[in-house]
C-alpha cells in the first residue's frame, strides 16, 4: 500500500507543478485582454473625455488634448490602451479629473479598508458557514437541519441593503435612544478627528459592516457545505465504506470532508477574488471608505484615471484566485489533471 | 419522459402568465417606454426654431451698452492686520487676488474684477487704490476673499496651487489638516480681532447622504448638521436633545422655460403654458409639507428691497391662455393636446436631477395636470451631473426647474437674464443665460443698474426687470427655500443658528462652544469638496467655500445673515468710494 | 414522479400558492389596485398618512396610496423579472447545451469567458454593462433610453444568460454520454436535433430551477439598481417594486415605518417564495434521487 501511496504522490506533485505553469503562463495574456476589455468598456461606458470637460467646465483646448495624452484616449482603441499601459507600468498615473489628486494614496487607503473588511467577513463567514453546514448534514431531515435551512434561505433572499439599514438601525440610533449610547457607530472607519491606529476603535467600526456580509456568506456556505457533504455521503464510496464497518463519524471526517471540500473551496477562492468590490452595497450604507465607494464616486464622475488602476487591481484579484482555486481544485483532486 | 411532458407543459404555463403579465404591462410602461424623436426634420415650415439644428442657427442682435466714467475705492486696511505667520496684510494681497481671479486659466468668475484696471498702494503698503474704468455698483463684493501673496509663486496662474490645503489665514481659524474624510480647524494665534476662536478643535466630516448625516447626529457622532431640507427631515430627526432653526435666505426654487429653440420659442405657446400651471395648488401640495410658508412671487430673487413681492402674483389664468391659443390659430386635437397652426403637437421635455424626490414628485403631480390641459408635457431626467453640468448650460431642455442661490447683490440678474450672455455658436457658446430670454428692454436697464449708484433707482430698475420677466414668462417661483441647521444641545453651544441664512452659511464658528468637554466640535458636511482652490472650478460648489475658503480668507467686506454687506475687521474703516463721470 | 416530490415540500407548495396569488392580483391592476399611481388619496394636507381605511398601507409625501402603488410597482418588476429570466434561459440554454455538446475550442472559450464573467463584482458588472448598453447608439432601437423597463429587461437578460449556460452545459455533459444519444448519433442524427429533441428536454429540470433563480436574481438586481438611483425612472411617478423598496431607507429613521415594511416586506415574501419553489424543483428534478428508490 505504501509504495503505491509514494509513488501517486510523487507522480501528482510533478504534474500539479506542470498545471502551475500552464495556468501561469496563460494568466499574463489572460490579463491583458480582460484590461483590455475592460479599457474599452469604459471608454463606451463613461466617455471620459466629456466627463473630464464636465468636471472643469472652463478648461483649455490644450489641457484637454494633455488629458487624452497621459490616459491614452486615442481614438484608435488598441493605440490608446497601449499608451494608457505603458504609462501604468511606469508608474506614470494621470491624476483625477477632480482637483487633480493623485491616485494612489486614494486607492491604498480604499484597498487596505476593503480588504480588512473582506477578509474580516470571509474568514467569520465561511469558517461559520462551513462548520454550521456540517452540523445541518450530519442528520438532514431533522429538526435542526430544517432551521438552519430555512434561516440560511431568510438570510440570502433578503437584499444586503434592507439587512445593512435593520442593523444600522437597530444597533446605531435605537440602542441610543433606548441605552444612551450607540452600541456600535452608523458609519466611517474612525470617529471624528482621530488621527493614527487604534485596534479597538477600528474594530468597532468595522463591526457592524463584517456582521452584515458575514450573514451572506454564513447563508450562503451552510448551504453550499451541507449539499455538498449530503451528495458525497450519499455516493456510491462512501456506501461501500460503510458496508466494510467502519464508524459513520471517522468516514465523514476523514473521507467525506476533503471531497465534500472541494467544490466550497474553488468558490470560496472565486468569492475571496472578487471580494475587493464585492462590497459596495454595505459600504454605501455605513459610508465605509473603501474599494467600493471608491468605485461609485469616480464611477459616477466618469473618472478614468481613478478607475483603470482599481479595475486593474480587481481583475488581477479575481485571476489569482481563479488560479487559486484551480491549483487547489487540482491538488485535492488529481483526476483534473487528466485534463 | 412523462417528468419532461408534465414539466413542460409547467413551463408552458409560465410562459404564458409571463406573456400575459407582460401584455398587461406593456400598456401602463407604454408612457415609459416612448422614445420622441425630437430631432425629426419639420415638414411644415414654422416661424419659431424647435429642432436642435435651428438652435446651432440663432442669433442674437443685442449689443450691450458703452460704459463710461469710472470709479475709484480706497481700502485701508487694518494695520493690526496680519497673516497666520505674523507677516502683514498689504497692498500685495489685494493685487494677488485681483491677478488671480482674472488671469488665472479656468477662473469661475472674473466679473468685477475685468472692470480693474489697476491696484495700487496709496500713502503706504497698507493703502489700496483700486481703479475701475465703469461705475461699479456690487463693488461690496469684490475682495471678499483675499489671496496671500506669499502663498502662491505665480499670482497669475494659481490653478496649480491648493490642491490639498490652504496654507494660510487671516481669520479666527486655520487649516491644521484637509483630507477626503475630514478637514481639522486650529485657533489662528496671530488673528488680530476680538472674536477669537472658542473651541481648540473643530473638525468637519462628510457625511454621504441625508440619511447618514441624519443617523449620525441622533447617535451623536457629530454635533451639527446642515442639511438640505426635504419633507420629513423635522420626523427623522427628532430627538429631545437636538434643536433645530429654520432660516428663509437666498435660496429659492422656481421652473425655468427655455426659449431659445424649441415649444417655447414660440412666445404665445410658453406664455399659454406658463398660464396653465396653477402654483398654489402646486405650493399646497409640494411645498406645505415642506414648511413652506408661502408662494414666492418675486421671480428670480427673493424678498427685500430689489422685489415688491408680486412681481409674478396672478400668474395662473388658465382662461386667458386657452384664449390665447385659439386666437393665434391652435386647436385641441382628438387626443386632447394643443396643435399648432402647422399641424403638429409640441413635445415639452421636462428635466430634474434624478433622485431628487421633492422634484419628482412635482413632475408626478403636476404632469397629468399639464397633460388634461392639453399640453404633451413628459418627464426627462438625468443625473446631477449630467443635469448642472451639461443639459442645464448646454440648453438642451424645455422645462427646468432647480433651486439657485441670490447673493446679497443684484448684479447676478444680469449675468443670468442679459441678452448678449446667452451661448451661441456666434458668440462661442459663452455666457450663464441658459434659458434663452431676450428682451432688449430689460438688458438695458439690467446694465443701466449695473452702474447705478444710488441705492433707490438702482433697486427700481431691477424691479423693473423682474416685472418684464413676468410679463415674457421666462419662469415661475415656487418657494423661498428654507436653510435649517440640527445640532446636539448637549454637546454644542453658542450662537450655532446666529449664522444659518448667510450667504457665507455658518461662518461664526470660530464662536461655538464645546458643551461635553471632549475638546472638539464636530460638523456633518453634507458634501465635500474635491480641491481647496479658491480660484477655480472646485470654488463654484457651496460646500467647499462654506467649509475652507471662506473660514481662512479674510475680505474686506462681508454677508451678513440678513442678506447685507458690512465692513469687516480687515479695514479700519468703511471703503471710501468716488465716481467718476 | 418529479411532481411528487415536489407537493412533498410544503413551503414550496405555500410558495407557489402566494405567488400564484400575487401574480394574480397585479395582473388584475386596474381592478384591484384603489387608486391610481399618481392619485392623491385625498386633498393636502394627505401626506404620510398612517395606514387607515383611506389608504389600506397608508401613503408617501405627496399623499398616494402605497397599496396601489405596491400593486403597480410588483407588476413593473415581475414583468422585469420574468421576461428577463425567459429570455437569458433560452439564450443560456441554447448556448450551453451547443457548448457542452461540441466541446472543443467553443466549449473552452465559453468557459473561460463565462467563468472571468461571473467571477466580477455583481454590480460592478452591472453598473458598467449599463452603462456600455445605454452607449451604444445602434443599440437604442432594441433597448430604448437608459431609464426605461425595456432597458432594464435588456440589462438583465443579457446579464443571466451565462450562469444559465453553465448549469446547461454541465448537465449536457452528462447526458452526452448516456445511450440514447449514442443511439442518436448512430442513426445519424444532426447536431441540432440532437440537442433540440434529446438534450435540451431531459435537460428541463435544471432549466427550470435556473429560470426560478434568473427571476429573483431579476427581481433583486432590480431593487438593487433602484436603490441607488439607477432603475427604471419610467415617466412621472411611475414605480416599480425597487423605487418603493429604495425609499425605504429614508423612511424608517422618520418613524414611518408603513413606507419600508410593506415593500420591504413584499420584496422578501416574493424573493423566498421563488426562492423555495426553486430548491424544491431541484430536489423534485435531480436525476440522482431516482437511482436506487
Amino acid at each position: 500500500m505504501e509504495n503505491i501511496d509514494c509513488g501517486l504522490e510523487k507522480v501528482r506533485e510533478e504534474t500539479v507543478l506542470r498545471y502551475i505553469f500552464r495556468r501561469l503562463a496563460w494568466a499574463i495574456p489572460t490579463l491583458v485582454l480582460v484590461t483590455f476589455l475592460v479599457y474599452i468598456a469604459l471608454r463606451i461606458g463613461t466617455d471620459p473625455v466629456e466627463s473630464y470637460k464636465r468636471s472643469n467646465p472652463r478648461v483649455t483646448k490644450a489641457k484637454v488634448q494633455q488629458y487624452i495624452d497621459i490616459n491614452g484616449l486615442d481614438p484608435n482603441y488598441v493605440r490608446g490602451y497601449f499608451k494608457w499601459l505603458k504609462n501604468f507600468l511606469t508608474g506614470n498615473w494621470p491624476r483625477s479629473i477632480k482637483g487633480s489628486r493623485e491616485v494612489w494614496p486614494k486607492l491604498k487607503d480604499a484597498m487596505a479598508n476593503s480588504l480588512r473588511l473582506g477578509v474580516a467577513a470571509s474568514v467569520v463567514g465561511i469558517s461559520f458557514g462551513l462548520v454550521i453546514g456540517v452540523i445541518a448534514a450530519l442528520r438532514p431531515g431533522g429538526r435542526r437541519d430544517v432551521i438552519i435551512n430555512t434561516s440560511a434561505f431568510v438570510g440570502i433572499s433578503i437584499p444586503p441593503f434592507i439587512s445593512a439599514i435593520m442593523f444600522q438601525l437597530l444597533f446605531a440610533v435605537y440602542w441610543q435612544r433606548w441605552f444612551g449610547y450607540s452600541l456600535f457607530p452608523t458609519s466611517g472607519v474612525y470617529p471624528a478627528g482621530h488621527t493614527g491606529f487604534n485596534l479597538f476603535l477600528m474594530l468597532k467600526f468595522m463591526a457592524l459592516p463584517t456582521l452584515v456580509v458575514a450573514i451572506q456568506t454564513i447563508a450562503g456556505y451552510s448551504r453550499y457545505m451541507r449539499s455538498s457533504l449530503l451528495d458525497v455521503i450519499n455516493s456510491d464510496y462512501m456506501r461501500t465504506a460503510r458496508s466494510k464497518g467502519i464508524s459513520e463519524r471517522k468516514i465523514l471526517i476523514k473521507h467525506g470532508m476533503r471531497n465534500a471540500l472541494i467544490p466550497v473551496v474553488t468558490l470560496a477562492a472565486l468569492d475571496i477574488g472578487g471580494i475587493l468590490g464585492g462590497l459596495i452595497i454595505t459600504e454605501n450604507i455605513f459610508s465605509y471608505p473603501g474599494m467600493g465607494l471608491y468605485f461609485l464616486k469616480s464611477f459616477g464622475d466618469g473618472d478614468f484615471p481613478l478607475l483603470m488602476p482599481w479595475m486593474v487591481i480587481i481583475v488581477a484579484s479575481i485571476l489569482l484566485f481563479n488560479l487559486i482555486a484551480d491549483i487547489s481544485y487540482a491538488w485535492l483532486d488529481p483526476r483534473i489533471l487528466l485534463d | 419522459m412523462r417528468k419532461t411532458t408534465k414539466v413542460a407543459r409547467l413551463a408552458a404555463a409560465l410562459a404564458t402568465i409571463a406573456l400575459i403579465v407582460a401584455a398587461c404591462g406593456g400598456s401602463d410602461a407604454a408612457t415609459t417606454d416612448t422614445v420622441v424623436d425630437t430631432t425629426a426634420p419639420e415638414a411644415t415650415p414654422v416661424s419659431y426654431p424647435t429642432s436642435l439644428e435651428d438652435c446651432a442657427n440663432v442669433t442674437y442682435d443685442y449689443v450691450k451698452p458703452a460704459t463710461t466714467g469710472g470709479m475709484t475705492i480706497t481700502y485701508d486696511i487694518n494695520p493690526a492686520a496680519v497673516w497666520e505667520d505674523g507677516s502683514q496684510i498689504t497692498v500685495a494681497d489685494f493685487k494677488a487676488t485681483w491677478d488671480a481671479s482674472l488671469n488665472t486659466p479656468g477662473s469661475i468668475s472674473t466679473s468685477g474684477y475685468d472692470q480693474v484696471t489697476a491696484v495700487e498702494a496709496g500713502t503706504s503698503d497698507k493703502q489700496v487704490v483700486v481703479t475701475l474704468k465703469a461705475v461699479y455698483a456690487p463693488w461690496r463684493g469684490l475682495f471678499g476673499s483675499i489671496l496671500k501673496a506669499a502663498a502662491v509663486k505665480n499670482t497669475a496662474d494659481v490653478s496649480a496651487d491648493f490642491a490639498d490645503n490652504i496654507p494660510f489665514s487671516g481669520r479666527p481659524y486655520k487649516i491644521k489638516s484637509w483630507s477626503p474624510d475630514q478637514i481639522v480647524f486650529v485657533p489662528n494665534d496671530k488673528y488680530w480681532g476680538t472674536d477669537k476662536a472658542v473651541t481648540k478643535k473643530f473638525v468637519m466630516v462628510p457625511k454621504a447622504d441625508s440619511d447618514t448625516e441624519i443617523a449620525s447626529i441622533k447617535a451623536g457622532e457629530v454635533d451639527f448638521v446642515y442639511p438640505q431640507f426635504f419633507a420629513g427631515i423635522e420626523e427623522a430627526i427628532a430627538q429631545d436633545n437636538i434643536a433645530k432653526k429654520l432660516e428663509y435666505g437666498g435660496d429659492y426654487e422656481g421652473f425655468y422655460f427655455q426659449q431659445k429653440c424649441g415649444p417655447f420659442a414660440d412666445p404665445n405657446f410658453r406664455a399659454a403654458f406658463s398660464m396653465s400651471i396653477d402654483r398654489d395648488a402646486l405650493f399646497k401640495q409640494i411645498y406645505i409639507p415642506l414648511g413652506g410658508k408661502e408662494l414666492l412671487q418675486c421671480g428670480p430673487m427673493v424678498p427685500g428691497p430689489y422685489c415688491n413681492g408680486d412681481e409674478f402674483a396672478n400668474s395662473y389664468d388658465p382662461a386667458a391662455a386657452e384664449a390665447l391659443l385659439t386666437e393665434n390659430g391652435w386647436t385641441k386635437g382628438g387626443d386632447g393636446f394643443w396643435v399648432d397652426p402647422s399641424g403638429k403637437v409640441p413635445d415639452i421635455r421636462w428635466i430634474i436631477n434624478t433622485g431628487n424626490t421633492r422634484r419628482e414628485n412635482t413632475q408626478a403631480y403636476l404632469i397629468p395636470l399639464l397633460n388634461a390641459a392639453g399640453f404633451k408635457v413628459r418627464a426627462d431626467n438625468c443625473d446631477a451631473a449630467c443635469y448642472f453640468q451639461k443639459r442645464l448650460p448646454g440648453m438642451d431642455y424645455d422645462m427646468a426647474m432647480y433651486i439657485s442661490t441670490a447673493p446679497p447683490d443684484p448684479a447676478y440678474v444680469t449675468g443670468s437674464f442679459a441678452c448678449d450672455l446667452i451661448p451661441t455658436e456666434a458668440n462661442g457658446n459663452i455666457g450663464q443665460n441658459s434659458q434663452g430670454w431676450c428682451n432688449a428692454e430689460a438688458s438695458d436697464l439690467m446694465y443701466a443698474a449695473d452702474v447705478d449708484s444710488d441705492a433707490v433707482t438702482r433697486a427700481d430698475k431691477v424691479k423693473a426687470v423682474l416685472a418684464l420677466m413676468a410679463k415674457d414668462h421666462v419662469m415661475l417661483p415656487l418657494m423661498q427655500f428654507p436653510k435649517s441647521g440640527f445640532w446636539r444641545t448637549d454637546k454644542v453651544g453658542g450662537p450655532v443658528d446666529g449664522q444659518l441664512n448667510n450667504y457665507a452659511a455658518f461662518n461664526n464658528i470660530h464662536l461655538w462652544t464645546d458643551i461635553d468637554g471632549d475638546g472638539q466640535i464636530v460638523f456633518g458636511a453634507e458634501q465635500w469638496p474635491e480641491c481647496l482652490n479658491p480660484i477655480t472650478e472646485c470654488a463654484n460648489s457651496s460646500w467647499m467655500v462654506w467649509t475652507t475658503a471662506f473660514q481662512v480668507m479674510p475680505g474686506a467686506y462681508a454677508t451678513t445673515n440678513d442678506g447685507k454687506y458690512a465692513v469687516t475687521n480687515l479695514l479700519a474703516g468703511e471703503a471710501k468710494v468716488e465716481v467718476k463721470g | 414522479m418529479a411532481l411528487k416530490r415536489f407537493l412533498a415540500h410544503k413551503a414550496a407548495v405555500v410558495s407557489c400558492v402566494v405567488i400564484g396569488l400575487l401574480t394574480l392580483f397585479v395582473v388584475l391592476a386596474p381592478f384591484t389596485s384603489r387608486y391610481g399611481i399618481n392619485e392623491a388619496v385625498q386633498g393636502p394636507p394627505n401626506s404620510f398618512l398612517t395606514p387607515r381605511s383611506k389608504a389600506w398601507l397608508g401613503t408617501d409625501d405627496i399623499g398616494r396610496d402605497i397599496y396601489s402603488r405596491l400593486i403597480y410597482g410588483v407588476r413593473v418588476s415581475l414583468l422585469i423579472g420574468l421576461v428577463s429570466a425567459l429570455i437569458s434561459v433560452t439564450l443560456g440554454a441554447l448556448v450551453g447545451a451547443t457548448a457542452g455538446f461540441r466541446g472543443g475550442k467553443f466549449d473552452d472559450i465559453m468557459m473561460r469567458v463565462t467563468d472571468l464573467f461571473l467571477a466580477f463584482p455583481f454590480l460592478v458588472t452591472l453598473l458598467i454593462l449599463r452603462n456600455v448598453l445605454g452607449a451604444l447608439p445602434w443599440l437604442k432601437p432594441l433597448t430604448g433610453e437608459m431609464d426605461t423597463v425595456r432597458f432594464i429587461i435588456v440589462l438583465f437578460s443579457i446579464f443571466g444568460w451565462m450562469s444559465v449556460a453553465r448549469i446547461v452545459r454541465g448537465q449536457v455533459l452528462s447526458l452526452k454520454e448516456r445511450e440514447f444519444v449514442e443511439a442518436a448519433r448512430a442513426v445519424g442524427a444532426s447536431r441540432r436535433y440532437i440537442i433540440a429533441r434529446h438534450l435540451l428536454p431531459n435537460s428541463i429540470g435544471p432549466i427550470m430551477v435556473s429560470l426560478t433563480f434568473s427571476v429573483v436574481g431579476a427581481i433583486i438586481g432590480e431593487s438593487t439598481l433602484a436603490f441607488f438611483g439607477y432603475g427604471p425612472q419610467a415617466g412621472a411617478g411611475a414605480t416599480s417594486l425597487g423605487i418603493l423598496v429604495g425609499a425605504a431607507k429614508g423612511a424608517v429613521q422618520t418613524g414611518f415605518w408603513w413606507l419600508a415594511v410593506f415593500p420591504c416586506g413584499t420584496l422578501i415574501i416574493i424573493a423566498l417564495s421563488i426562492n423555495f419553489i426553486g430548491d424544491a424543483l431541484r430536489d423534485a428534478t435531480d436525476p440522482r434521487l431516482d437511482r436506487g428508490v
